[in-house]
């Protein structure tokens, strides 16, 4: 992978890590495995369980590879 | 002898087969209120009224099944769902700091097993995917977060 890809396997770490909290690491990657139909579904699963929007990286940081 | 065409019965091409004298919310044709006109109702005094009374109740409301527009529920998302119907999330502290964490267990946890094990998980899982976050870490774009996110485990991993 040559550039940050929003939706990829790493993206969904940064999403998972920083809205879970990172002492909840390990269940974090477990999440982050899971194949999300799309980064939406995935945001919308994290807000259902935190209450909060997903933290993470800026939008602006990423190539959305369209 | 020639007879002529039959024209006694059949549709006399009233306005009941012009739409536009139709009101389209139900109700009486073209009076449009959306009220079915008070009529007068012979022999109800064998039910304890006279036709006169009924007829007056008549005016009195609008018929049960008077259509009103319904308003459309906003759309909410899961989270607002969940905040505004009082719903704990998964990150909300505990409604029972009293209860210990193995119930619900068939059996007690065994003794060398204490009850918090996330820290044991958290170092199991970083070891594993350690290698690989650090490559995507150097990837062009990659976001501070995610970044601080594989110190976090470098150090875990480093005690």
């Amino acid at each position: 992978m040559d550039k940050w890809l929003y939706g990829s396997l790493y993206d969904s770490i940064d999403k998972f890590a920083n809205s879970l909290g990172y002492e909840n690491a390990a269940i974090a990657l477990q999440l982050a495995l899971v194949p999300w139909d799309s980064p939406e579904d995935r945001d919308a699963f994290i807000s259902s369980i935190t209450g909060e929007a997903p933290k993470g990286g800026e939008t602006t940081n990423y190539i959305t590879g369209n | 002898m020639t007879t002529a065409p039959e024209n006694r019965g059949g549709d006399n091409g009233g306005s009941q087969n012009n739409p536009a004298s139709i009101n389209p919310l139900g109700g009486n044709g073209q009076s449009g209120n959306n009220k079915q006109a008070t009529k007068y109702i012979p022999d109800m005094k064998s039910l304890g009224s006279t036709g006169v009374e009924t007829m007056a109740q008549q005016s009195g409301a609008s018929l049960a099944g008077n259509p009103t527009p319904s308003t459309p529920t906003p759309k909410l998302s899961i989270a607002e769902m969940l905040a505004s119907s009082g719903m704990n999330t998964l990150m909300s502290d505990t409604d029972n700091p009293s209860e210990a964490i193995s119930a619900g267990l068939d059996s007690q946890l065994p003794a060398n097993i204490t009850a918090d094990t996330r820290d044991l998980e958290n170092l199991e899982v970083i070891q594993k995917y350690l290698p690989a976050m650090i490559n995507a870490s150097r990837i062009p774009g990659a976001p501070d977060s995610f970044k601080q996110f594989v110190n976090y485990a470098i150090g875990r991993i480093n005690g």
